[in-house]
């Protein structure tokens, strides 16, 4: 068993998966320009940023260490 | 599984684990678009990763397990809440006057306002590989399709974000007007 059937152990039904291959942006003739694509990265990378960059809740620092908590000695 | 049961976590797991939680919880924030939402996915993708560690092959990429986790957990969530449609052109998220979570709403960016207004399956291409540093093979497998399908979505979810954004005309985008456009979609919320 591989890494990538290990991962779909834990995976629900794909909500998004297609049956088919959508067709690709150059035979669709709708390639977005490499200025915009630098533009839409650069805003998301800083938004995506923004938001790593807050604290965790409280809730989540206590729901680790009440796991860890648990781990029994080897 | 009772306690006694539970495995022990490595310690390469444990610190992953605690290594990826920002990044996981803003993948979740640009996902559900509501920080309340995003804080419950990530205690349950926690909880999940932690039952499951042992089905973590070490080596592999943690990131990529937890998001499959996670982005699973939401459209598993997203399906019992009965709100999924088929909307592959985003049409029905532009029309939604608010976003579900009022509240989390009033502190959105035009950003994330706009990132909501995406088709769910180009949102979480754009989030997995533009901004959690996924690959396209990594993308296509967590979502199970082709890697063509992922690079399609990908260009056109980029493509409808810089309309929303009002970023789409290479014209306007000389030299230094990248970082100005980031900095118009970062401030006029």
């Amino acid at each position: 068993m591989n890494g990538n059937d290990k991962m779909n152990e834990v995976r629900a039904p794909d909500a998004t998966a297609g049956p088919m291959d959508e067709p690709l942006a150059e035979e669709l003739g709708d390639e977005v320009s490499p200025l915009v694509v630098e533009a839409v990265g650069a805003a998301l990378q800083a938004h995506f940023q923004s938001i790593a960059d807050m604290p965790l809740p409280d809730r989540l620092l206590v729901l680790l260490a009440e796991l860890e908590a648990r781990e029994r000695p080897q | 599984m009772t306690d006694l049961e539970t495995p022990i976590r490595s310690k390469e797991f444990r610190e992953g684990l605690i290594r990826e939680m920002r990044d996981l919880r803003a993948f979740a924030v640009s996902l559900s678009g509501s920080f309340h939402q995003a804080d419950d996915l990530l205690q349950e993708t926690l909880l999940k990763a932690w039952s499951h560690s042992a089905s973590f092959i070490p080596g592999t990429n943690l990131r990529a397990w937890l998001v499959t986790i996670l982005r699973n957990t939401y459209y598993s969530q997203y399906r019992k809440r009965g709100r999924e449609v088929s909307d592959p052109d985003g049409i029905y998220a532009s029309r939604l006057a608010t976003p579900a979570n009022q509240e989390a709403a009033l502190d959105m960016s035009d950003f994330q306002i706009a990132l909501q207004k995406l088709a769910p399956e180009h949102r979480d291409v754009l989030l997995m590989v533009g901004a959690s540093g996924l690959s396209y093979e990594e993308a296509a497998e967590i979502c199970g399709v082709a890697v063509g399908t992922i690079k399609s979505r990908l260009n056109r979810a980029r493509a409808r974000l810089a309309d929303l954004l009002g970023i789409n005309d290479p014209s306007e985008l000389g030299a230094g007007s990248v970082s100005e456009a980031v900095v118009r979609t970062q401030t006029s919320s």
